[in-house]
């Protein structure tokens, strides 16, 4: 505990640098998603290259994807960007697969009545195919949030500042209490962002409430 | 002979499926029990082979309390069909209608061909025993069901809404299908539906249930149609209200029979 | 740089030299695979059993996520620091992360499999063990290998950071080359990596599809 209290402040500046480094990949992970998913769901023939392309890039390790990766992109091998970009290809990785099953278990009864009432396209993606996709794409949200929040703290190993730095720096100077204070801060976050996730569910899809309740 | 005494059955949040019933079903005879959902007749069958053990009273299989058997001794002994088929949906077939042939340590051959003569028995084409259950209609599906069930020679035969989930046209074969089988084998079976027509065609006897297991009425099926109990049996079986009543009327020198609407419903012969 | 590390790559000593990359590809996959072996001992009789009878299915939920929040490399540098250098430490922790993907794989395997099918086995008269063994790990032995699978790339993957502690495996290469700045030896360590795993996911993945049984609709 005296540990933690000494070092209250690189502790809460680690935390910074770990929302810095998860927060943007499972935003975009889930934005990018959704039309990827979508196209697999609408030309057959892209779906397998999709979904098995994302299986293949899901079993790569991170550590040996983040030391590739500048040789694609170019960027600098310890910078948080590249570790951004990586983690953004893992969170594709698990959730176009979700979201294109959320969006072919959409009824297409209820697609077709939503055409025939007279809803454009794009409407009808917005106003019926996506809510109706909704608690599905929230179940993958939550997965991608939780490994996201845990594969960022590999970083560390490269040298980018994370909570993960808590784990390498207790390590090589053998504190046990960064170690652990490390693991349940990680944990926390993963937890605390999962419980978001599904309370913002909630909110944004008020249909869904009380579902679980006999399940 | 199979007897219900004084069975109740309760579940830890309190709702009482059945409670009190006593009845005595003849070996050799089928008895119908008929109800809506929630009048216990499932619990009451499931009882049978005890996939349900009563919560007091007792159920005896030709004298002996079944709660004093093996479960699964039992169950090998008691044929089971149900509604969803239940069959292993990775077996074939043959393998499927041998289960329990298997199980009590027949040889793999002899089962083989056991399997095939029920096969045929249930009017299934032989041709069908390497197919896999996902490979075959509702409606044989079923007689799948039925095969496996008797393949055992079983004394006791319990069916569970066996016909409800197949259309109309393939159900009534299926019945008709049934009591050419119970006239050939005679087996002492309980026949849960909800459909009194079907009762009244399987059954020997019928029990028609009210929630909770209570019986509104039992005897033969003609009984019920011509003595109904009260206004309960009555609109159940449809004869206090004249739905089952037919008007006689000659047209172009036939004798028409007209139902309650007035819609014809067949010609008179004789 | 690509030349540089396929030059590497291909240099003899670097291959099947005392320390080169056969060797520690054959090291990788040991490490994986008695940790998964471990792993599969204790979650394998405890997901059936979850799965088959349904109890205690609430605290193996909760278990299972709990887990999967911790971070792999937390655990790892925990254990080494709590047991010290040497084997002992890497595999406790590839344990714990392994357990909950193959208990999750076989308590769902088995609640996979419909109600009126095990109704049906056990009014056939099957003893429990026999619904066990003739009807529910047949019928869900897909979701079974799924768990095993994503407990072997999560092992293999994490077995990896094991070399960050002091042991060997394919890691070895990657801390190697980062301590001396040596980015085409790193290189080399992590396509060495990606290959093995690309390899092995696909390999399991045609042993889950093998495993189907006959008879049950093709739904993927």
């Amino acid at each position: 505990m005296s540990w933690i209290s000494a070092n209250a402040s690189t502790i809460m500046e680690r935390f910074v640098d770990h929302l810095v480094l998860s927060l943007p990949p499972i935003l975009l992970a889930f934005l990018l998603a959704l039309p990827l998913a979508r196209l697999a769901v609408r030309f057959r023939p892209l779906r397998t290259p999709i979904t098995l392309g994302s299986a293949l890039l899901y079993a790569i390790p991170s550590l040996p994807l983040f030391i590739i990766m500048p040789l694609i992109t170019g960027i600098e091998l310890r910078s948080a960007t590249n570790v951004i970009i990586a983690l953004t290809l893992y969170g594709l990785a698990l959730m176009v697969p979700v979201a294109a099953d959320a969006f072919t278990a959409v009824d297409r009864d209820v697609l077709q009545s939503a055409t025939a009432q007279g809803f454009a396209p794009m409407h009808r993606f917005l106003a019926v195919e996506l809510p109706l996709a909704g608690p599905a794409l929230v179940a993958g949200l939550r997965v991608v949030a939780v490994s996201t929040v845990s594969l960022a703290t590999v970083g560390a190993v490269l040298g980018v500042p994370s909570l993960g730095s808590l784990f390498t720096q207790g390590f090589e100077r053998n504190i046990m209490p960064s170690i652990v204070a490390g693991i349940v801060i990680t944990a926390l976050l993963a937890v605390l962002l999962d419980q978001l996730i599904v309370l913002i569910g909630r909110v944004l899809m008020p249909w869904t409430r009380g579902a679980g309740v006999r399940a | 002979m199979i007897s219900f005494d004084n069975v109740t059955k309760e579940y830890p949040d309190g709702t009482v499926a059945v409670r009190e019933f006593s009845h005595r079903i003849d070996s050799r005879t089928a008895c119908a029990f008929v109800g809506t959902s929630g009048s216990g007749k499932t619990t009451l069958l499931r009882m049978v082979n005890r996939m349900v053990d009563p919560t007091s009273g007792s159920v005896l299989v030709d004298g002996e309390d079944v709660a004093a058997m093996d479960p699964v001794k039992l169950r090998r002994r008691i044929g089971y069909v149900m509604q969803a088929s239940g069959l292993l949906p990775h077996r074939t077939v043959q393998h499927n209608i041998a289960t329990v042939l298997l199980l009590n340590g027949m040889d793999r051959r002899q089962a083989r061909s056991r399997a095939l003569e029920m096969m045929e028995l249930v009017g299934l084409d032989t041709s069908l025993a390497e197919r896999y259950p996902a490979q075959l209609s509702g409606g044989q599906q079923q007689r799948v069901g039925v095969a496996r069930a008797l393949a055992p020679d079983p004394n006791i035969l319990l069916m569970d809404e066996p016909f409800g989930a197949v259309d109309p046209i393939v159900r009534r074969e299926l019945q008709h299908e049934m009591t050419r089988i119970q006239s050939e084998l005679a087996k002492t079976i309980i026949f849960v539906t909800h459909d009194i027509d079907e009762a009244m065609l399987i059954g020997d006897s019928v029990v028609l249930l009210r929630t909770g297991g209570q019986i509104a009425q039992a005897g033969p099926p003609e009984e019920l149609l011509t003595n109904p109990a009260d206004a309960f049996t009555a609109d159940f079986v449809g004869g206090g209200s004249h739905e089952r009543e037919l008007t006689a009327k000659t047209v172009n020198g036939r004798t028409l029979l007209f139902d309650a609407d007035g819609k014809p419903a067949g010609v008179l012969r004789g | 740089m690509i030349t540089e590390t396929l030059t590497w790559l291909t240099d003899p000593i670097n291959v099947t030299g005392p320390t080169g990359w056969l060797q520690l590809i054959g090291q990788h996959l040991m490490y994986t695979i008695i940790t998964l072996a471990i792993a599969a001992a204790i979650a394998l009789p405890i997901g059936l059993y979850v799965g088959h009878t349904g109890r205690l299915r609430s605290a193996a939920v909760l278990a299972t996520g709990l887990t999967r929040a911790l971070p792999t490399l937390g655990l790892l540098t925990l254990f080494a620091l709590l047991a010290g250098i040497g084997l002992v430490a890497p595999v406790i922790a590839l344990v714990v992360l392994a357990v909950p993907s193959i208990l999750a794989g076989a308590y769902s395997g088995l609640e996979s499999v419909p109600r009126s099918t095990i109704d049906g086995a056990r009014a056939q008269g099957m003893t429990e063990m026999q619904i066990l063994t003739q009807v529910e790990v047949p019928l869900g032995i897909e979701l079974i290998i799924g768990g095993l699978r994503s407990a072997f790339m999560q092992v293999l993957a994490t077995a990896m950071l094991a070399a960050y502690v002091g042991n060997g495996g394919l890691g070895k290469l990657i801390f190697l080359g980062m301590k001396t700045e040596d980015y085409p030896v790193m290189l080399a360590g992590s396509l060495l990596v990606i290959v093995l795993a690309i390899l092995c996911d696909v390999i399991l993945a045609l042993v889950q599809r093998a495993a189907r049984p006959k008879g049950i609709a093709r739904t993927a």
